[in-house]
């Protein structure tokens, strides 16, 4: 049930991504709609469940970008793990949290991007070098913005899904020993068993 | 043994495994590596991206006609009263006489193109790139087999608009001309009226490659001293000649000179800015130059 509704939420917003990109009326750049999705599934979602989502969507998101596959899909797992790590520590439906989280997810992925076009271009990996150009970073920091600003909204629309989910951190803080912190808790719950409910 | 490994692989190391392959998938696959496959990807999003961009895109049109002479309707579920009602009845007046201008544009458009209209089929646009590139994915209408093919070029009655990247079926992804790292070759010139006839004057360049750099078109291989002597002034305009492109597209506008200046990395060198004779936001069907 859980991976038919998180299936079914992926495709919905990498489809509103695909549809409105490019005529978003936000002047200088355009906001990140799959964002908010994994900011959701790192501060909200089971670790077990969390990762292989958030690493999903970004090769979902991959496969319908022009650039180079891999880059959404490791950008976003690397945003999903660190975001797990702060489950704990922050609560996840606040609203600045949620900002923050895809301020630093767009972070990650600008970075991504940055070091995946320099490494290709001073390392010539690939036969056609001239194709990888630095991200446009300006542009980039602008959709930073953006992206902050739609993903508390964004949240608030899809918030009666948690429930539907049974994304409850704070049930699962309720469970785990604090001294264990944040580590052990990813290590318990990202087991096969763990996972599979 | 074999239980004990499989038991120690849990979804950690799985993820870990998944996230070297995206690493070794960003920096070695080539740019258009599985380019069919990620076409289809995009083509299987339309039942839900092509309503969201219908919806975007009457918002848009919604904003334009929601001038200061014809102002909102009343919020809050009160009741319209009848300058309230006349006021909405506007609105959509504007709104209908809006999408007949737009298909009046369209055929004027189509007509723009001329002989090549004839060897062209139009696509509808059903999505673009989420990703702040500039691609879009098109569907072809009413394509016959073997009619879609990679490496089309794709125009509008402005222009030059990108070539196909990419096929699945009659689902083609088109990258712009406006996305970074694209490049073409052009000729810099402009239109004289003469007899009632319009001619392109050719200035004196050598030939300039023109090259998308994030949403915009410049020119950065011709020298500043090359740039004044040969006397290129705002509102010139370059058109596509590339030996690499289809014969029947060369000479097809590709953008018009907007600004010149010292190119900053290399000040020697002009930077020539273009307006792209397509705005690809804007977009909502567009020609291949299939036959």
């Amino acid at each position: 049930m859980r991976a038919i509704l998180l299936a079914i939420l992926g495709y919905v917003f990498l489809a509103v991504a695909a549809g409105s990109g490019g005529i978003w009326p936000t002047p200088g750049g355009q906001p990140n709609v799959c964002m908010p999705l994994v900011v959701f599934l790192g501060l909200l979602a089971p670790p077990a469940w969390a990762l292989p989502a958030a690493f999903l969507l970004g090769l979902g998101q991959d496969a319908i970008s022009i650039g180079p596959l891999g880059v959404y899909a490791f950008a976003y797992g690397i945003t999903a793990w660190v975001l797990v790590r702060f489950q704990l520590a922050v609560d996840g439906k606040h609203p600045l949290a949620q900002a923050f989280g895809a301020g630093f997810g767009q972070f990650v992925l600008l970075m991504v991007a940055a070091i995946q076009s320099y490494l290709v271009v001073s390392l010539s990996l690939r036969s056609s070098p001239a194709l990888e150009l630095p991200p446009d970073f300006g542009g980039a920091a602008l959709g930073g913005m953006y992206t902050m600003l739609l993903t508390p909204l964004a949240l608030f629309l899809i918030s009666p899904l948690q429930k539907l989910l049974d994304f409850d951190p704070s049930a699962r803080r309720g469970r785990t020993p604090r001294s264990g912190g944040g580590r052990s808790v990813g290590r318990d719950s990202t087991t096969w068993a763990g996972g599979n409910r | 043994m074999g239980d004990g490994v499989a038991m120690r692989l849990n979804i950690g190391h799985m993820f870990w495994i998944l996230m070297g392959l995206a690493v070794a998938a960003m920096l070695l696959a080539p740019a258009n590596f599985a380019a069919p496959v990620r076409t289809a990807a995009s083509s299987t999003l339309t039942p839900v991206a092509w309503p969201v961009r219908k919806v975007f895109g009457l918002g848009q049109r919604r904003l334009a006609v929601n001038t200061p002479e014809t102002p909102a309707t009343s919020a809050g579920g009160k009741p319209m009263n009848a300058d309230d009602e006349m006021r909405e009845l506007r609105i959509e007046l504007a709104t209908v006489t809006q999408q007949l201008e737009d298909l009046k544009r369209l055929n004027a458009d189509r007509n723009q193109l001329g002989q090549l209209r004839q060897r062209c089929t139009p696509a509808d646009v059903l999505s673009a790139d989420p990703g702040g590139r500039q691609a879009i994915t098109v569907r072809l209408a009413g394509a016959t087999p073997g009619e879609a093919r990679d490496r089309l070029a794709v125009l509008n009655g402005s222009g030059l608009i990108g070539r196909v990247e990419g096929v699945a079926r009659d689902v083609l992804r088109v990258r712009l001309v406006v996305d970074s790292g694209f490049a073409v070759q052009g000729t810099i010139g402009r239109f004289i009226e003469n007899d009632g006839t319009v001619a392109f004057q050719k200035l004196n360049t050598p030939l300039p490659l023109v090259q998308g750099v994030a949403g915009r078109l410049v020119i950065r291989n011709i020298s500043l001293k090359e740039a004044t002597d040969s006397g290129i002034t705002e509102g010139d305009w370059v058109v596509l000649s590339d030996p690499e492109w289809d014969p029947g597209v060369q000479g097809l506008k590709i953008g018009q000179v907007r600004r010149i200046r010292p190119y900053p990395l290399s000040p020697l060198f002009a930077e020539i800015d273009l307006t792209p004779s397509a705005v690809p936001g804007t977009l909502k069907q567009v020609m291949v130059l299939t036959r």
